[in-house]
């Protein structure tokens, strides 16, 4: 293997990671600050840390290397601006718990809305780990490692979130 | 593990239900619910969720975050859940002019990429090449990362490795920030466009000569084989590439012989027969079984739902030497993006998989025997470098096939401690093997049949069938069973 050529697959590595994961992480990013512009930024910091990384470190683990450099870069962001609260798990969950249950006012109208409106309506931190599951496709042990919370409690927080949803859900059906 | 009882409270039943369980608490749990109809139908309804979660969460749209940034940023931001923001930043968003949002984005990566090829240019002196070769197969192969594709987006690739993985096409698009990748684009999930994976070639076969050290991390998830059942219930056929061998082979409990004290965290089980898909190979099952934990070792009640993932090892490396005296090429069978490099192997800061109290991890191997005609490339003259005259230096007439070596660490160690198992070929016939190799090998065989693999040689549906038939045993959980009802729908999936 000659220079060129190292040099030529040293861009590939992170020109394919910039294809495979920029928009997924950017939809990730901007849910966790709440806009697109301040999420592209961070987005572009992860993609510049992953160029300072040697390959080997992030071998095998890229997906999940970026989606915890990421959110680390989104939780800075929310510091500076003062807005941690919203991921300070307990004060947040007694908040929502406390909210109105959505379920009455919903039209049952169409499946995937009536969905998408109660996820909206749950916790912050069981929303995230709820997307990362089943939108980013992790398991529950990668979700562990992104968010740095224990396997237990990703599975917690997962349970609280699908089993809220299937009654809520379930209340809603004539 | 034993549990009486399990409410719809316990987050176990969730995780159940999701497929994040390893074999033991999963039969455990199907155990307890077996006569438990409410909790059954819980566990479906999970499911269903499940299944609607995905669908729905993969339509929401993906920020387009090249040309028309803008636009995407608008419809993202009014579907974002709590937008915390005040008036005098919306008012900014809404007034700014999108098309300079998208110059912006487009000059910082320009930006990005020059500094990408200085950063490159530095670290072409250091960096093997190899490696990066294999770290860009990689990060274009990450499978598990369904995701949304919105019809003529460039950001959602499908990169097509194609059996020959070394020919890897990439986008040049440093040279134009703004324009779509020029690389053939093709959208896995056909119509309905919702998962995207991106297919990794099979493990090539490897010369003993060459690279008589085959290294991998035991880290096994288990979610593909409920992705597989989904697919194949709803009539579908699996796209190749969502099909990870390794996955669907450790779904399944197997009964391997458990360690004999408490002091050794696992055993291995080693069985060797012939590759029922080609008869003049050898195929080599690794099992590993963890020990279980005694009943003074079991969590208190409270801790139940952590300490049903006791883990008793950390950082389990496999290391098999092959013995170039016995055998000519291997390949490993699955695992494709757990691949370790040997020197990896004794590195106690490389992170690898874990196992868990009880818990069991399968690998196979496919191995060509010396004196076979071998699938792989001519082999040049190498220096053999184990067996003949490594550090043992003292089996080159050695009997033993090959010797598995396996490296972990306690779970609260930073050291890690190494076991070593060798293993004899007896020569027996896959008909003689016990049931679970042959189960495993049906599972391996389906999961290649499905993948298309260069490497399925005669397999048949039926024949998976009759091998799978063949390792049932007594199938408590009914999980055997359930396998050959698959095998069934895909072969009516593929008529």
């Amino acid at each position: 293997m000659n220079r060129e050529n190292a040099h030529e697959l040293a861009e590939n590595f992170v020109q394919t990671a910039v294809v495979d994961y920029q928009s997924p992480l950017t939809r990730y990013a901007t849910r966790l600050v709440g806009d697109p512009d301040r999420a592209r930024d961070i987005v572009q910091d992860t993609f510049v840390k992953l160029m300072a990384q040697p390959p080997a470190a992030v071998d095998g683990h890229v997906a999940e290397w970026l989606f915890t450099v990421c959110r680390h870069r989104a939780l800075d962001v929310l510091r500076k601006e003062g807005r941690m609260k919203r991921f300070e798990d307990g004060e947040m969950e007694r908040v929502t718990a406390e909210e109105p249950r959505p379920a009455r006012a919903l039209e049952a109208a169409e499946t995937h809305d009536t969905l998408l409106r109660m996820i909206e309506l749950l916790p912050p931190n069981q929303q995230e780990v709820l997307r990362l599951k089943f939108q980013s496709g992790f398991s529950y042990k990668e979700i562990s490692r992104i968010t740095a919370l224990s396997v237990s409690h990703v599975g917690v927080l997962i349970h609280h979130a699908v089993t809220r949803l299937r009654a809520e859900y379930a209340a809603q059906q004539p | 593990m034993n549990i009486s009882k399990i409410t719809s409270d316990d987050p176990r039943l969730t995780a159940f239900a999701l497929g994040e369980l390893g074999a033991a608490e999963r039969v455990a749990i199907a155990a307890a619910i077996k006569d438990d109809p409410a909790a059954q139908a819980f566990v479906e309804q999970i499911r269903a969720l499940g299944g609607e979660l995905s669908a729905m969460l993969a339509k929401e749209p993906l920020p387009v975050v090249r040309a028309t940034a803008g636009v995407a940023a608008e419809s993202t931001e009014n579907k974002t859940a709590t937008p915390v923001r005040d008036d005098y930043e919306r008012r900014k968003m809404v007034r700014f002019p999108y098309y300079i949002v998208a110059g912006l984005a487009a000059a910082c990566f320009a930006v990005l990429f020059v500094q990408q090829q200085t950063l490159a240019t530095k670290r072409q002196e250091i960096a093997k090449a190899e490696q990066q070769r294999r770290n860009v197969e990689r990060a274009a192969s990450r499978m598990a990362l369904p995701y949304a594709a919105q019809a003529g987006s460039p950001s959602i690739l499908e990169v097509s490795l194609g059996d020959d993985a070394h020919a890897v096409s990439m986008p040049a698009f440093s040279n134009s920030p703004t324009s779509p990748p020029s690389v053939p684009v093709q959208i896995a999930g056909q119509a309905s466009n919702i998962e995207a994976y991106a297919y990794q070639a099979d493990n090539a076969y490897l010369a003993v000569a060459e690279a008589p050290l085959s290294t991998f991390s035991m880290e096994v998830d288990t979610a593909g084989y409920s992705n597989l059942r989904r697919f194949l219930k709803g009539g579908q056929r699996p796209p190749r590439e969502a099909v990870r061998i390794e996955e669907l082979v450790n779904y399944f409990p197997y009964r391997y012989t458990v360690p004999k004290d408490a002091a050794t965290p696992f055993a291995a089980s080693m069985e060797v027969a012939s590759a029922p898909w080609n008869p003049s190979h050898r195929l080599v099952r690794i099992g590993l079984k963890g020990r279980e934990l005694s009943l003074a070792e079991r969590p208190a009640l409270a801790d139940q739902l952590s300490g049903t993932r006791v883990t008793i090892a950390k950082d389990v490396k496999l290391q098999v030497e092959f013995n170039p005296a016995r055998v000519k090429s291997y390949r490993l069978i699955g695992y494709e993006n757990r691949m370790l490099k040997k020197e990896d192997f004794n590195n106690d800061k490389i992170d690898a998989g874990e196992i868990g109290a009880g818990h069991t991890v399968t690998a196979l191997y496919e191995v060509v025997p010396v004196g076979v005609d071998s699938p792989t490339e001519a082999v040049p003259a190498g220096d053999a470098l184990k067996y003949s005259e490594g550090k043992a230096g003292k089996f080159p007439e050695s009997a033993e096939l090959l010797t598995l070596k396996v490296r972990y660490k306690a779970p609260t160690s930073d050291v890690s401690s190494k076991l070593v198992f060798p293993l004899v070929d007896s020569g027996a016939e896959f008909a003689t093997a016990s049931q679970d190799f042959k189960f495993a090998a049906a599972v391996a065989s389906f999961g290649m049949m499905l993948r298309d693999s260069p490497h399925k040689g005669a397999v048949t549906f039926d024949s998976v069938l009759g091998w799978a038939e063949d390792g049932l045993g007594e199938d408590a959980g009914g999980y055997r069973h359930e396998f050959m009802s698959l095998v069934k729908q895909a072969k009516a999936c593929s008529g």
